[in-house]
């Protein structure tokens, strides 16, 4: 279940790495915010990917 | 000195020791990991240099469109017709089968070119690093026409990713592997982030209805930037065909496909070449030009997504510079008998952190990338030649390893040969490997013509090996 959810987060995190500036793009979000949300996605991604790869290994 | 490169060889064998047998069927993998594999492998630091050297060498959206399209097929079936089947019908890597063929003598100068050309590739990926870094430290970035250091700080910064990547690359390569599977994914998203965030600075409007007028206008505009050379649909075609020569034609892949359960896994390298030499080099050409053709890849990364951009470069350079110095360590192993992993891994790092201080090295990254194939090159057209052909025209096989030479003279020469002919062919630099692939492949066979078999000798060895392989 946890893995799971972690894959979902992941997932969703580097979901939001592409829209985030596709928002941006068409006018609906700032270039800092745009930025600032990347930022965050990213994070999330290391976080619930290197879990998941961590988890898999052991 | 017989005994000197008795003892290099023996050592050399002793690091390969453990895929020295046939792959057993029950080790063959599915293709789903060889998808993975490619996909992951294939987005490097240096895709932020090679798309926005396209745009500024000068290359029209059309040739850069079909020129990917063409040479990265290309290059995809070079996997699938050239190494996968040799790979899937010996089982061996290349260094095993290259011993049989040339003698242990020339896979030592074999693993030596190859160490130092990683040196080269794994120093241009720390100075792309290194213009991630030198932004927030404000140091500026070379020019174009920059050979030597422009700057002590920028020495500076070079040798200390240098440093860092070499201690990473000793302390753990393992689990620095896992972690550049994590990170290929986001690598190739921050690419497609920052390519569609720099659209509206090019003026692209949110309904894309001029994208195509703004991509031909104002991206690959087909004018060249100062002191650069014009490519066109030839150069694009020929440079995303050879990008990988080294892996493809010149079958160091061999490695990795003879785990594969069928030659036509070749074709999985698609999963590779398209995002990572198509849709990574479209989006750094984007970014370039939102950046008024700079080729400082750091600073176009930090405007085109921040942080997350600037991170994306420095991982993404690490990330494959990482396996590339380990690669030069264990290959250097070869030349510094009785040393340990870690202090042939050193060597190659400081190498290549002097290398990484020349701002050449990145500047002139398409024509070291084009050198590097060219000078492995006439190694797979030997391979090539002794598998598929030496079987057609009846000549013995695998002299090397049945008459216990330590070098083969013919491969050695043919090598050599076909280096220097290419060195003065009067075409540009990106088109010399193919004539000089069939220049070895000829040339070598015509010198081993002499040791075709007689015909009863031939019909009374394939009914003894019962069809090998």
């Amino acid at each position: 279940m946890m893995r799971k959810t972690m894959f979902v987060a992941a997932a969703l995190s580097l979901l939001v790495c592409l829209v985030t500036p596709l928002f941006f793009f068409w006018g609906s979000l700032g270039f800092n915010s745009y930025r600032h949300i990347l930022v965050g996605a990213t994070m999330g991604w290391f976080f619930f990917a290197t879990w998941l790869a961590v988890s898999k290994k052991t | 000195m017989a005994n000197r490169l008795r003892a290099f060889i023996s050592q050399l064998d002793q690091l390969y020791e453990y895929d020295r047998e046939r792959v057993a069927p029950e080790k063959y993998k599915p293709g789903t990991q060889f998808a993975g594999l490619f996909a992951g492998e294939h987005v490097a630091g240096t895709e932020f240099v090679i798309g926005a050297f396209f745009v500024l060498h000068g290359v029209t959206v059309t040739d850069l469109l079909w020129g990917l399209l063409i040479g990265n097929l290309l290059a995809v079936l070079s996997w699938t017709f050239i190494c996968a089947p040799i790979a899937t019908r010996t089982r061996l890597t290349l260094y095993w089968y290259l011993k049989k063929i040339a003698g242990p003598g020339v896979t030592a100068i074999y693993n030596i070119a190859n160490a130092i050309l990683y040196c080269i590739l794994a120093g241009a990926m720390i100075a792309v690093s290194a213009t991630s870094i030198g932004l927030a430290l404000g140091i500026k970035t070379p020019a174009l026409t920059d050979i030597y250091p422009t700057s002590l700080g920028w020495v500076l910064v070079t040798f200390l990713i240098g440093i860092a990547f070499v201690i990473l690359a000793i302390l753990g390569f393992e689990k620095l592997s896992r972690f550049a599977g994590v990170c290929s994914p986001w690598i190739l998203a921050i690419f497609i982030a920052g390519a569609i965030a720099m659209l509206p600075r090019l003026g692209v409007q949110s309904n894309l209805d001029n994208f195509w007028e703004i991509a031909r206008t104002r991206i690959w505009t087909g004018v060249t930037s100062a002191g650069q050379e014009k490519y066109d649909l030839g150069h694009v075609i020929f440079f995303a065909w050879f990008c990988n020569l080294a892996m493809h034609v010149a079958l160091s892949d061999m490695a990795l496909f003879r785990y594969a359960k069928h030659w036509a896994y070749g074709l999985y390298s698609a999963f590779g070449m398209y995002p990572g030499h198509m849709l990574a080099w479209i989006c750094s050409g984007i970014m370039v030009a939102a950046v008024n053709r700079q080729m400082d890849p750091g600073r176009m990364a930090f405007e085109a997504a921040g942080i997350a951009g600037s991170l994306a470069v420095v991982l993404a350079s690490w990330t494959t510079a990482n396996p590339t110095l380990y690669r030069a360590g264990l290959a250097l192993q070869c030349v510094t008998p009785n040393w340990p992993r870690w202090k042939t891994t050193l060597a190659a790092g400081l190498t290549t952190t002097l290398l990484s201080c020349f701002p050449i090295i990145f500047m002139k990254l398409l024509d070291y990338v084009a050198i590097y194939g060219l000078v492995l090159m006439p190694v797979g057209a030997i391979v090539f030649a002794e598998h598929w052909v030496f079987p057609l025209l009846g000549i013995e096989q695998y002299q090397a390893e049945k008459r216990k030479w330590s070098l083969n003279w013919r491969a050695l020469a043919v090598w050599i040969g076909t280096l220097v002919v290419c060195a003065f062919m009067p075409v540009h630099l990106f088109f010399r490997w193919l004539p000089g692939y069939l220049i070895a492949l000829v040339s070598y066979t015509l010198l081993n013509l002499s040791f075709k078999k007689s015909p009863n000798l031939r019909t009374a060895e394939e009914q003894g090996s019962g069809g090998s392989h």
